[in-house]
């Protein structure tokens, strides 16, 4: 950068003034800005998680830390916080949940992208549908369905929610993959003698992998996030996933640890970050591609 | 050769097929579908979730619905809905567009750092969200939010109690408003330089430019965010309950709580059911709409 700015005013024939420097200045300062309410609110929850803080202060509150620790996270996975019991029934739910969703959805957006059936795009827009509307509106009668068929109070019951909340959106996303690989190569498989079931292990999923990858991912991200869900379902705590173990102790203690309660966000923060790392990328993209089709 | 062409017979192909799409179908229908259509049904009876009326209950007609538009509480919890609803909408639509048009240019020192600084907020779950800025919103001086403000000189603000909604929308903004930034700049940066260079040769100025090329090239995107929006604020629960639980009072009692509140808090089956067909029915059609959208321009 500093190497080129004197070649810059070297072809512009007189520097800069200040007048037409100033709206890019601007430029850099609402940057600057936006920058820090995005990232400023991280702070206290990091500094408080490792941190002893001052007597006389709330932990609420952002403090200069008298030492650090990592008490939190003992407190946290150790203490009271039972974080790895929460850690544990989270990872069941989730990776089962998204599992399950990820094979239904290979199967079923296999079958969209190869075959033609009556009713095809009504199922298609269908789908698309169900996946925006909000939960928020079928999440009572949800509750009395699983009620009915005994699966209140039940870490499958939640599984089985993750699944159901995930298809929608991966059905599309696969087929979608699918379309993109060419029909003759299965073709060729057919001629050889493989089955279906072979034709797409063996030949579409490994050509399609990398997109199924980054679609899973951000499945499971959104299933690991699930809260409403989880919430009317289960009343046992020791069924409890990692969000309403924190949300639990947030509003049940009467002197919250907020040192053990950031201590245990950062856990359950752990695989929502590491998405963040890997599919910052995809995430942009896909986001522009969604966009995209309607331009 | 005698042997049969290996491609699998038409007729075992369909069933194969079916077998295939089958569970995924199905399990929509039984979780997503049934419920809803459940919901429609509950609605129109006395129901209720726990006790005799759980057991034996009576069709009521529309009396649920009529009780509901007669309850001042649901028309509070529905305009306080739709109020968040346009003020999100509108922030994030300015917000978002004038980010975009700032970092729509070459060369921004910095640019790709923002833009992740932007989308990380939006992986962060809602506890976590209500969590993080409980700290910012905190009452009192030392408060991180109120320290900021007292450098220009304002008094502390009881965000959560005496702005309850003003601050839940500004959680919103934090966590949601890189959704608009990032679709609103892939738009902009998506039209040909040429096409706005002939403009300003034709004697545009920057304001005719943004309404008369730049708006309406990128305005099925504006309309996609602005649908998906729409349905994530008519049906926000998480960041509300997690943040307020709907209090102080009921001052965030947004219509996603209230059907918690009429379901899970009063066993109150009927109503909250016809609470939650009256939004699911606002959903529809905004979602066909923006069904419509889509495939109109597929």
């Amino acid at each position: 950068m500093q190497q080129t700015t004197p070649a810059h005013t070297q072809r512009t024939a007189a520097p800069l003034s200040l007048l037409q420097k100033l709206p890019l200045i601007g430029i850099y300062l609402f940057m600057v800005l936006l920058c820090l309410f995005c990232l400023a609110p991280f702070i206290w929850p990091i500094l408080s998680a490792f941190s002893i803080k001052p007597e006389n202060v709330s932990g609420l509150y952002l403090y200069i830390p008298a030492a650090w620790t990592l008490k939190g996270f003992d407190d946290a996975i150790f203490g009271r916080g039972q974080a790895l019991i929460l850690l544990k029934n989270s990872l069941l739910t989730t990776v089962g949940g998204v599992g399950f969703a990820v094979i239904f959805s290979a199967l079923g957006g296999y079958t969209l992208s190869r075959s033609e059936f009556r009713f095809k795009r009504a199922l298609m827009y269908s789908f698309l549908l169900i996946q925006i509307i909000p939960a928020t509106a079928t999440i009572l009668p949800f509750f009395i369905i699983m009620r009915e068929l005994h699966l209140i109070d039940s870490l499958w019951g939640v599984t089985i929610g993750l699944t159901a909340g995930q298809i929608p959106f991966l059905l599309w996303v696969m087929k979608g993959f699918f379309d993109e690989v060419p029909k003759e190569l299965e073709e060729s498989a057919a001629i050889d003698g493989a089955t279906r079931l072979q034709i797409l292990w063996y030949v579409i999923v490994p050509l399609a992998l990398p997109g199924l990858g980054a679609a899973s991912v951000l499945a499971f991200n959104s299933a690991w996030s699930a809260f409403f869900m989880p919430l009317i379902l289960l009343s046992s705590p020791d069924k409890f996933l990692l969000p309403l173990g924190l949300f639990r102790s947030i509003i049940g203690y009467t002197n919250i640890d907020y040192r053990m309660m950031n201590a245990m966000s950062i856990i359950y923060l752990l695989p929502s970050f590491l998405f963040f790392l890997l599919a910052r990328r995809y995430l942009v993209r896909g986001m522009m591609a969604g966009a995209m089709a309607g331009n | 050769m005698a042997k049969e062409p290996p491609l699998i017979s038409r007729r075992s192909e369909r069933t194969m097929l079916a077998l295939f799409l089958g569970p995924a179908v199905i399990i929509v229908l039984i979780f997503t579908i049934m419920p809803a259509l459940w919901a429609i049904y509950v609605s129109f009876t006395n129901r209720a979730l726990t006790g005799a009326r759980s057991v034996t209950y009576d069709f009521v007609g529309i009396a649920n619905y009529v009780k509901l538009l007669s309850n001042e509480i649901f028309l509070h919890s529905i305009s306080l809905t739709l109020w968040y609803t346009l003020w999100t909408n509108i922030g994030q639509f300015v917000l978002g567009l004038a980010t975009a048009l700032f970092l729509n240019r070459a060369n921004l020192w910095g640019k790709t750092f923002l833009l992740a600084a932007v989308v990380l907020p939006m992986v962060i779950p809602a506890v976590i969200q209500s969590l993080i800025w409980s700290s910012m919103l905190a009452i009192g001086e030392y408060g991180t939010l109120n320290r900021i403000l007292g450098l220009v000189g304002i008094a502390p603000v009881m965000w959560l109690r005496e702005a309850p909604m003003i601050s839940v929308t500004l959680v919103n903004f934090w966590n949601n408003s890189g959704f608009a930034m990032i679709l609103f700049l892939a738009g902009l940066e998506n039209i040909p330089r040429e096409v706005i260079e002939a403009a300003q040769i034709d004697g545009a100025n920057a304001w005719q430019t943004l309404t008369r090329i730049r708006l309406p090239l990128i305005r099925y995107v504006i309309m996609l965010w602005l649908l998906l929006n729409t349905l994530g604020c008519l049906g926000v629960f998480d960041l509300v309950y997690t943040l307020t639980r709907g209090g102080p009072g009921n001052r965030t009692q947004l219509v996603g709580i209230y059907i918690y509140d009429q379901s899970f808090k009063f066993y109150e089956l009927g109503m909250g059911s016809a609470a939650s067909v009256i939004l699911l029915f606002i959903s529809l059609i905004i979602g066909l709409i923006y069904v419509r959208v889509l495939r109109v321009t597929l």
